[in-house]
């Protein structure tokens, strides 16, 4: 019953595995930069060849980074149901093209079929460990400054690239906050009697009325803990849209030079393939 | 687009409530269909929208989108071309909606932005998802209880959420919503 109201434990943003390898070790920008480019240059593979290729390029980042994989991969283990109904969907009932490997009734799996689901889940997988690898290195600080770096060439085009980052690092911030007041709201709902009442699965908007009690008073308590915030900022001197200093200074050195190249290769590779 | 500093904070904030929405699953709702939960964590987007303006939504919209590409664990929402991309848009239509009727009815216009943004979402996402040729036209058609029970549950917690925090007496009778935030 406790359980109930102990929110603070699912949140698992910003957990960093201390380490030491080279994947720690390069500026975070790079990184960050590497695993936009792999993640879309792994988004538009689609045979079995180019796929196998990206699967060991990312299971390799995984064995260079030293973040266990199964501790990476514990996130699929609630969905793997959900997942595997998906991916007979499509092997199933996806438009027929190719060769057509099975069939029963109106059940086709053709060789196109096929590719599709395994393609989605080998990309699946990919995406998963790139992205484990890239966050269980770095720390959230160095996120959000990556972020803001990569994306300076944007002010060009008039993109509040420093303003993004700084709500980025606010909003990180106010999450565990948040995750305490809903669940003091929570706790002072059920005392009343109140909380999460057990509405008709069908009954959409009797659903929707029981969580009022819970979202409103949140949402509430946040615009009025930004309108404190606002206050605080401006009297300290923030001023929005304006060239601001930092404490830590990052310069790429030549391991972040050769680790983007790199992932440019890896990425022009995967697309020749 | 200039920001200012309340523009900066109440975009945190509420893209501070979408993420703990999504990773405590209280953003989710379940609704007896195939395709899985209904999702209110759009809300915060639709309220940054119709309270601060389109920049705000797009900002929002994108920390969304964000937070969805990397909770995801089904292979479709893993595609940052089906998880953020459209996302993008769906901080711009509500403002549009709420624009075009502020001036008539208050109520009318928070709850038309919901609805906009809500069916926006659905929209732009399932349109990625069959561009993307994850699946057919016919295989999506799946998504519509999904999406009945997704579009009335934004409108009412962005009227709620909205009407308490301008201070619009809804006059539902027995208890006042705007009694809460005073």
């Amino acid at each position: 019953m406790t359980d109930d109201f102990e929110l603070l434990r699912y949140i698992t943003i910003g957990q960093y595995l201390p380490g030491n390898s080279i994947i720690h070790r390069i500026d975070p920008a790079v990184k960050l930069f590497s695993a936009i480019i792999l993640i879309l240059t792994i988004a538009f593979l689609s045979n079995y060849v180019a796929n196998g290729f990206a699967l060991a390029v990312v299971l390799g980042l995984v064995a260079l980074s030293g973040v266990p994989i199964g501790y990476s991969l514990s996130g699929l283990r609630p969905a793997v149901w959900f997942i595997m109904a998906l991916l007979l969907l499509e092997l199933l009932f996806s438009p027929v093209r190719g060769t057509v490997l099975w069939h029963y009734a109106f059940l086709h799996v053709s060789t196109y079929s096929l590719r599709l689901t395994t393609t989605s889940l080998l990309r699946l997988v990919d995406f998963i460990l790139l992205i484990s690898v890239f966050t269980l290195t770095t720390r959230t600080n160095d996120v959000t400054r990556a972020m803001e770096r990569i994306s300076s060439p944007l002010q060009y085009l008039k993109v509040p690239t420093r303003e993004l980052a700084l709500i980025m690092t606010i909003a990180l911030r106010f999450v565990p906050t948040f995750a305490l007041e809903m669940e003091r709201i929570m706790k002072a709902q059920a005392s009343r009697g109140g909380g999460l009442t057990q509405a008709s699965k069908w009954n959409i908007v009797a659903q929707a009325r029981a969580r009022l009690p819970l979202v409103l008073p949140l949402f509430l308590i946040a615009l009025r803990r930004a309108e404190d915030l606002v206050i605080a900022m401006e009297s300290r001197g923030y001023v929005p849209n304006q060239e601001r200093t930092a404490y830590r200074q990052y310069r790429l050195v030549r391991r972040d030079w050769v680790a983007v190249a790199v992932a440019v290769g890896v990425c022009v590779g995967l697309v020749l393939v | 687009m200039k920001l200012t500093t309340k523009k900066i904070v109440v975009a945190a904030v509420l893209a501070a409530i979408s993420i703990l929405l999504g990773v405590t699953r209280l953003g989710y709702i379940p609704v007896p269909n195939v395709a899985g939960n209904a999702t209110i964590m759009g809300v915060p987007v639709y309220i940054g929208a119709v309270l601060e303006g389109w920049p705000v939504g797009i900002i929002l919209g994108f920390i969304f989108g964000l937070s969805s590409f990397l909770g995801a664990t089904v292979p479709m929402f893993k595609d940052p071309l089906v998880s953020i991309l459209p996302r993008l848009l769906i901080g711009i239509t509500p403002y549009l909606a709420y624009i075009a009727v502020r001036k008539k009815n208050q109520i009318v216009a928070y709850g038309l932005a919901g609805l906009i943004g809500s069916l926006s979402n659905t929209v732009f996402v399932v349109a990625a998802i069959i561009l993307r040729g994850y699946y057919t036209f016919h295989q999506m058609l799946v998504v519509i209880p999904q999406a009945i029970a997704e579009a009335t549950l934004s409108v009412i917690l962005t009227v709620a959420v909205c009407a308490a925090w301008n201070r619009v007496q809804l006059g539902t009778g027995k208890s006042k919503i705007s009694s809460i935030s005073d």
